[in-house]
């Protein structure tokens, strides 16, 4: 069932490929670091990446490398744990800069606390796909 | 009349009909709502029809105007819904339309029926949705689909990954911010379900029909934390249909009937989760700006309301509202207006006399439309067992994505 998942879930990625979407996952693979986009010309940084600037439409941008720290700022389980083994802890986290961005938390429930630090972590979701993740710091 | 002249300087003397009728609500019907389907959604559609032109008294032939949603949550492709709706139900209209956006669908129908009516183009138009969620569970290999691929599809290839369980996780953590940032607790979640299960069993056609109680609402399965199962709304199946017309249309019926004195909406540049680091997961602004601009519109505020039907999914998201949308003192105060009484027979104003999401039942893309059915019979005083006494003004709240986009309707009784 989880190949299936997994197939299921590349083959989503592919399918709405906007021209970030490929770069995004593949620097993920390849470089083990979390990127997004950035305008060029506002300074913009965007999560989700996009091939334009939401802020200001201008048409180009840039990868930035936003690993490194962010502040746990809620969290919870899901009962209907699709792609990651139960208890499936997903997390909201701020990162610097950026924004508050949906993630897998790689701890227990009852470990997290609201404000903790919490640390970038590449996830392998299969040999095709790595996502990003967050750890408990300390 | 000689200043209006003056500041006409196209030199035209064409005559331009009047762009504004004022619109009303003349026909109202709602099914009961149910968890699973007892009929083809198709057969849904073409009841609700039949049904809401016999309370306005008003003949197949009389309309011209359909504005529809898509038949629910089903696998079957779909396209030109209202084409096949039209054939079927063997109506020629002027205007045919369907109209999609999550849970703000029917209020956004509604909209779109009545803009069409205030514009002159159309003179009595139904609306209609109907929204199932049997089919979802059919077989693993469809629901694998709708869990891995559709999830991409639907939050993007990014949130997407992560919510799996979607919407429910996303409103838990909205739900956990607001009792971090407002000291509110379990068991003032736990009361909110209780008076919401009241309110539904004055209902007959709502999903839950027996009250229920503290201990029962917090002894519930956890779905994701801290919401418990009876703090989410139920899966639901169910439809309504309204018919429109014009003031002066409704007004030759001789019986009362609902004027829709405003629409507001704000649709926030955020899907699902607010993810710019200015916005917040506990103080929503499109339903705050929503609420103002249909206020604004109809030259109302929360004070003049006798009921409302909103959209509260969660107990955490039903106190949220009750707060942006006007109803509670100020933001923490949700738990403490339903303490006190003030959001029920005999207080303020009646908030969800039906139960609500929660209670009542959720066909998410038909909701709007029921919350709107719900006001009209209030205020014409057919709201059997719940009737709020002398109702004159209602309001509806609709939403999209989570919070991010709001649509809000008043309405105003009319003999």
């Amino acid at each position: 069932m989880k190949e299936q998942i997994d197939a299921y879930t590349k083959r989503a990625i592919d399918h709405h490929d906007d021209g970030a979407t490929g770069e995004y996952y593949r620097l993920l693979r390849e470089t083990k670091k979390f990127h997004t986009t950035k305008c060029p010309k506002c300074e913009h940084t965007a999560y989700p990446p996009r091939p334009f600037c939401p802020a200001c439409f201008h048409d180009e941008v840039d990868w930035v490398d936003i690993s490194g720290e962010a502040t746990l700022y809620a969290f919870t389980t899901q009962s209907r744990a699709l792609r990651f083994v139960a208890p499936d802890v997903i997390g909201i986290v701020e990162v610097p800069g950026v924004g508050r961005i949906a993630t897998k938390i790689n701890a227990k429930l009852s470990d997290l606390k609201i404000g903790q630090k919490v640390r970038f972590e590449p996830f392998e979701v299969s040999d095709e796909l790595v996502v990003h993740s967050y750890t408990p710091v300390g | 009349m000689h200043r209006i002249r003056c500041i006409c300087r196209s030199g035209s003397n064409r005559k331009v009909s009047n762009p504004s009728e004022e619109v009303a609500i003349v026909g109202i019907h709602a099914t009961p709502i149910t968890k699973k389907r007892n009929r083809s959604i198709r057969e849904s559609f073409a009841r609700i029809a039949i049904a809401t032109l016999k309370d306005a008294g008003v003949e197949p032939k009389e309309v011209d105007g359909l504005v529809t949603t898509p038949p629910g949550i089903n696998p079957d492709l779909v396209i030109m819904y209202g084409a096949f709706l039209g054939k079927y139900l063997g109506l020629d209209t002027r205007m045919l339309q369907v109209i999609e956006n999550g849970g703000a669908t029917s209020a956004l129908a509604l909209r779109a029926a009545a803009n069409e009516i205030a514009l002159g183009r159309v003179k009595r138009c139904l609306v209609v949705s109907a929204d199932e969620r049997y089919r979802m569970n059919d077989d693993m290999d469809q629901m694998l689909r709708f869990g891995a691929s559709a999830n991409i599809g639907l939050q993007g290839s990014y949130d997407g990954i992560y919510v799996g369980g979607f919407p429910v996780p996303i409103y838990a953590m909205s739900g956990q911010r607001y009792m971090h940032e407002y000291d509110v607790s379990s068991k003032e979640l736990a009361e909110l379900v209780v008076h919401l299960r009241n309110h539904a069993s004055r209902h007959p056609g709502a999903q839950f029909q027996k009250p229920t109680t503290v201990e029962e609402v917090l002894g519930s399965p956890i779905q994701s934390a801290p919401l418990t199962l009876h703090m989410c709304c139920p899966v639901s199946t169910g439809g309504a249909g309204v018919l429109l017309t014009t003031v002066t249309e409704a007004k030759k019926l001789g019986r009362p009937f609902t004027r829709i004195a405003s629409f507001g909406g704000y649709h926030e540049a955020e899907h699902f989760l607010p993810v710019s680091l200015d916005r917040d997961f506990t103080t929503y602004r499109s339903a705050i700006n929503a609420s103002k601009q249909a206020y604004d519109m109809a030259g109302v505020g929360p004070k003049d309301l006798d009921v409302a039907e909103i959209y509260g999914v969660y107990a955490p998201t039903e106190l949220m509202l009750y707060e942006d949308l006007g109803f509670a003192a100020e933001k923490g105060s949700g738990a403490q207006a339903v303490r006190d009484g003030r959001l029920t027979h005999g207080g303020d104003l009646v908030v969800n006399p039906t139960g609500g999401r929660i209670a009542y039942g959720h066909p998410a893309a038909a909701t709007p439309l029921l919350e709107t059915v719900e006001i009209a019979h209030q205020l014409r005083g057919t709201a059997t067992g719940r009737q709020v006494d002398g109702a004159r003004w209602g309001l509806t709240h609709a939403e999209h994505g989570c919070l991010n986009g709001s649509v809000v309707t008043t309405y105003e009784a009319m003999a």
